[in-house]
């Protein structure tokens, strides 16, 4: 089984299938790329992520271990109509896998999805924030997220009172 | 250390407003109006990234050739986003939309007109403050939006955003400057989305709100 060596920011290296890998359009293109480069077609390609930290790294892997059988979805699937995987529903597993994580994690779980173009991690972890604001008022969402009101002068209340015909129903 | 010290500086920031506008765009595309709403109200940053999005919204919403799905998509979704400030209205908790059969009606069956007036210009001031004229309501997810007549619709944006500031001080019907009579009957999401069809690119929120 062809592998690859798949290095985090902090220098963690993970051992991966290139099979599995390749399921992520970033790691496909970089094992492609060496592959064009080396002389050597037995060579172990090694792609090293640095924007990503090994405990992050590591939970992209375990997902993409787990979906390794799905059909992989193009980057721009159901743009058009709006709708990606989040709305089409989750699985048990992927439920069980989010539910643990606070919201630090699931932010660089966001970032690393989108960096390392895992469209289904990144539709489902977005669906996560997505719930986290929906239904919560503005002082929830503030607590929630660690978010500071930074509006200057009337800033604030002039957005409220634009949003007010709709708040008030 | 110039490093470290940026480091340090990224982790003080919520990691919500270090999302990129791609990451984030999506998830205020999935919430619905009040939660986009109140994350607008939020703090500065993400006020920004929500106007954004929806001015981000209509640049492509003026791409011309819009296909009956993307017409359906907006019916569906955004039309209820971008309208909200300037024609939609909420329905009420007990929605009962009105039109002017419904005074015609009314005004038939018993009582006199004045007494009707009177009572219809209430209640147009206490569930309607946009309401300027006759005209027709319909529902796009949860919001109802008013159909224009004709001549009221081609008024130019300018004219219409004086007829919002000028309904919103409660003039009575029929006083909008460019109030010429007729109606367009939108009553559902195939007649808005054939109606949308009709007028083709740039023009619609010029058609659709005031």
């Amino acid at each position: 089984m062809a592998l690859v060596r798949v290095i985090s920011s902090d220098g963690a290296a993970f051992l991966v299938s290139q099979r599995l890998a390749k399921r992520s359009g970033k790691l496909k293109t970089e094992i492609e790329t060496f592959r064009k480069s080396s002389d050597n077609s037995e060579a172990q390609p090694e792609i090293r992520i640095v924007t990503i930290r090994a405990e992050i790294l590591r939970l992209v892997l375990q997902w993409l271990q787990q979906h390794q059988n799905d059909p992989v979805l193009p980057a721009n699937q159901n743009e058009q109509d709006g709708r990606g995987d989040a709305e089409m529903g989750q699985s048990q597993w992927d439920r069980d896998f989010l539910a643990p994580m606070d919201l630090g994690i699931v932010m660089e779980l966001i970032l690393a999805a989108n960096h390392l173009e895992v469209k289904g991690l990144l539709d489902i972890t977005c669906k996560l924030v997505e719930s986290k604001i929906t239904g919560r008022t503005v002082d929830e969402i503030r607590t929630a997220f660690k978010l500071k009101s930074d509006f200057k002068g009337n800033e604030e209340e002039q957005t409220r009172l634009e949003n007010r015909w709709c708040v008030e129903n | 250390m110039k490093n470290r010290k940026k480091q340090k500086k990224l982790i003080k920031i919520p990691f919500i407003l270090q999302l990129p506008c791609e990451i984030l765009d999506p998830i205020i595309n999935l919430l619905p109006l009040n939660s986009a709403l109140h994350l607008r109200l939020t703090c500065h940053s993400l006020n920004t990234n929500v106007e954004t999005f929806y001015k981000k919204f209509k640049m492509d919403l003026c791409a011309e050739n819009l296909s009956p799905n993307q017409l359906h998509f907006i019916s569906r979704i955004h039309l209820q986003k971008i309208t909200f400030k300037r024609v939609a209205k909420p329905l009420p908790r007990n929605p009962a939309p009105f039109s002017d059969s419904d005074k015609r009606q009314r005004c038939n069956s018993a009582g006199s007109v004045d007494d009707f007036d009177e009572e219809w210009r209430e209640r147009c001031n206490l569930e309607h403050l946009y309401y300027t004229g006759p005209s027709q309501y319909f529902q796009v997810g949860g919001i109802q939006v008013r159909s224009l007549s004709a001549p009221f619709a081609l008024a130019t944006s300018q004219a219409a955003a004086a007829g919002a500031e000028e309904a919103r001080t409660k003039s009575p019907p029929h006083s909008h400057p460019n109030y010429a009579g007729g109606n367009k009957n939108i009553y559902n999401f195939s007649s808005l989305q054939t109606y949308l069809l009709e007028l083709g690119s740039e023009n619609i929120f010029d058609y659709v709100l005031i």
